[in-house]
């Protein structure tokens, strides 16, 4: 495949969930992420491509990071010339299939649920540590877009990074690299997140309700009761109903 | 009262914002942290933005999105409060948050109807293959990014504008009344304290 196909392959892969259905999923971005790499694979042969295109357009869905490396693997058995239609429609097929739901739970437990909420926690913790500096004139107001920058850079190195090494891989090592991705322990990672999350969290709260003198013991008791509830599977928003009910009547009785 | 050109600057960034959170790239742009503040500054109160966005951060911090569901969505949430309390008292704060989280459910709702609605796309491109006419592939991606856009520039616009004559209309008997305000007071110091609770309990799962 010629690198140009590859590159504008990657780009589009952006655009992976643009038409996002109930009824496919990502299918159409799928097919239009490879179709010049189709194209490519296939020349003029009409029919051929018509069946490949048609093909890609059924059921796909997985996590947008990890698709990279399903879109590389796909391009990848599409152009082995060796193989007969046939086995290489069920090969992609299953490859498809399989492949989608265990690196989509991967990339759900590594990006949504650990990745992303620590770096929203440093973030939004130094805001609260550092409102009162942030809200001095001395601080002007590129002070201020520091912390949405290092929020985006904290987060995205590794989700660039695992985009464009899980497609180069991908084209590089064929079917290999699930054994490479399985091998980068993920989940290893997320447990040392997990833990340096919560040292994080617990000390962003300890010092946010030792520098409030005012409200100390409200600030433990918001916390405690809150906590008890979400550990109870009570919604966030109905504590939050809650917590605006019980403060503004707290406000009438100072 | 928010100006109609700023109300529109507003809606159309906010609207490109919000592409970022499904429709294009996912680089967590759309995240509060940074929607915040870019449509503070936008309204020339970065200070407010930022405090906003950092407070819905924490508050959906335990939402996390599994397989095909469809999270609330909480740039659309950051959006509007920030618009809306930009440039105002600080207890606005408080009451544009208030008013603008239940805005999370109601564009998820919205966000499922879109998505439905998205297959009927499906046939089109299949028949444009099976003719031979791949440039529809492409013009149904763009169509796609377009009616995003549109869907929460729309969205926003109506939003902003409404719930912005409710807050002015109501701002000064919130503020004419000690005992509120305290109670916003207590209220804006605990809601950090929630979300902190809300992410310690996703992460001790």
């Amino acid at each position: 495949m010629k690198n140009c196909n590859i590159i504008r392959t990657f780009f589009r892969s952006f655009l992976l969930q643009a038409v996002w259905n109930f009824e496919r999923m990502q299918n159409v971005g799928f097919l239009y992420s490879i179709i010049p790499c189709l194209k490519e694979i296939y020349g003029t042969d009409e029919n051929r491509l018509k069946n490949a295109a048609i093909r890609h357009f059924d059921f796909f869905n997985t996590h947008p990071y990890i698709a990279n490396t399903i879109i590389a693997l796909t391009l990848v058995l599409e152009d082995e010339k060796t193989v007969n239609e046939e086995t290489k429609s069920q090969q992609i097929k299953s490859l498809k299939l399989h492949l989608g739901g265990p690196l989509a739970a991967i990339g759900d437990t590594f990006f949504w649920s650990r990745l992303r909420p620590l770096c929203g926690l440093l973030a939004a913790g130094y805001v609260f540590l550092q409102y009162e500096t942030l809200n001095q004139v001395q601080c002007d107001t590129s002070c201020h877009f520091l912390v949405p920058l290092a929020f985006i850079f904290l987060y995205n190195t590794p989700h660039i990074f695992f985009r464009f090494f899980g497609f180069w891989l991908g084209l590089k090592y064929k079917t290999d690299v699930v054994k490479i991705i399985t091998n980068v322990r993920l989940q290893k990672i997320s447990e040392i997140i997990r833990i340096v999350g919560i040292f994080i969290c617990i000390f962003v709260l300890v010092a946010y309700i030792i520098t409030s003198e005012k409200y100390r013991v409200a600030g433990a008791l918001v916390f405690l009761t809150s906590f008890i509830l979400i550990k109870k599977n009570v919604s966030v928003i109905s504590i939050f109903w809650g917590l605006i009910v019980g403060c503004v009547g707290i406000g009438f009785l100072m | 009262m928010i100006a109609e050109f700023e109300l529109i600057k507003i809606a159309f960034v906010g609207g490109l914002i919000s592409l970022d959170a499904t429709v294009f790239g996912q680089f967590m742009i759309s995240r509060p942290i940074v929607a915040g503040p870019v449509i503070g500054w936008l309204c020339g109160d970065v200070k407010t933005g930022l405090l906003i966005g950092a407070l819905i951060e924490l508050l959906w911090v335990g939402v996390v999105p599994v397989g095909v569901g469809v999270p609330p969505d909480s740039a659309i949430v950051c959006i509007v409060a920030t618009a809306l309390a930009a440039n105002k008292a600080p207890a606005a704060v408080a009451i544009a948050i208030i008013f603008s989280v239940p805005l999370g459910i109601l564009s998820k709702r919205l966000d499922i109807a879109h998505r439905k609605w998205n297959r009927i796309f499906l046939p089109v491109i299949e028949n444009g293959i099976k003719s031979g006419r791949y440039y529809i592939l492409t013009f149904v991606i763009w169509l796609g990014v377009f009616l995003s856009f549109i869907k929460s520039f729309l969205f926003l616009l109506v939003c902003i504008f409404l719930f912005n004559a409710i807050l002015v209309y109501i701002l000064p008997f919130v503020i004419s009344s000690p005992a509120v305000v305290r109670g916003l007071q207590v209220f804006m110091f605990a809601l950090p304290v929630l979300g902190l609770a809300s992410f310690l309990a996703s992460f001790t799962k």
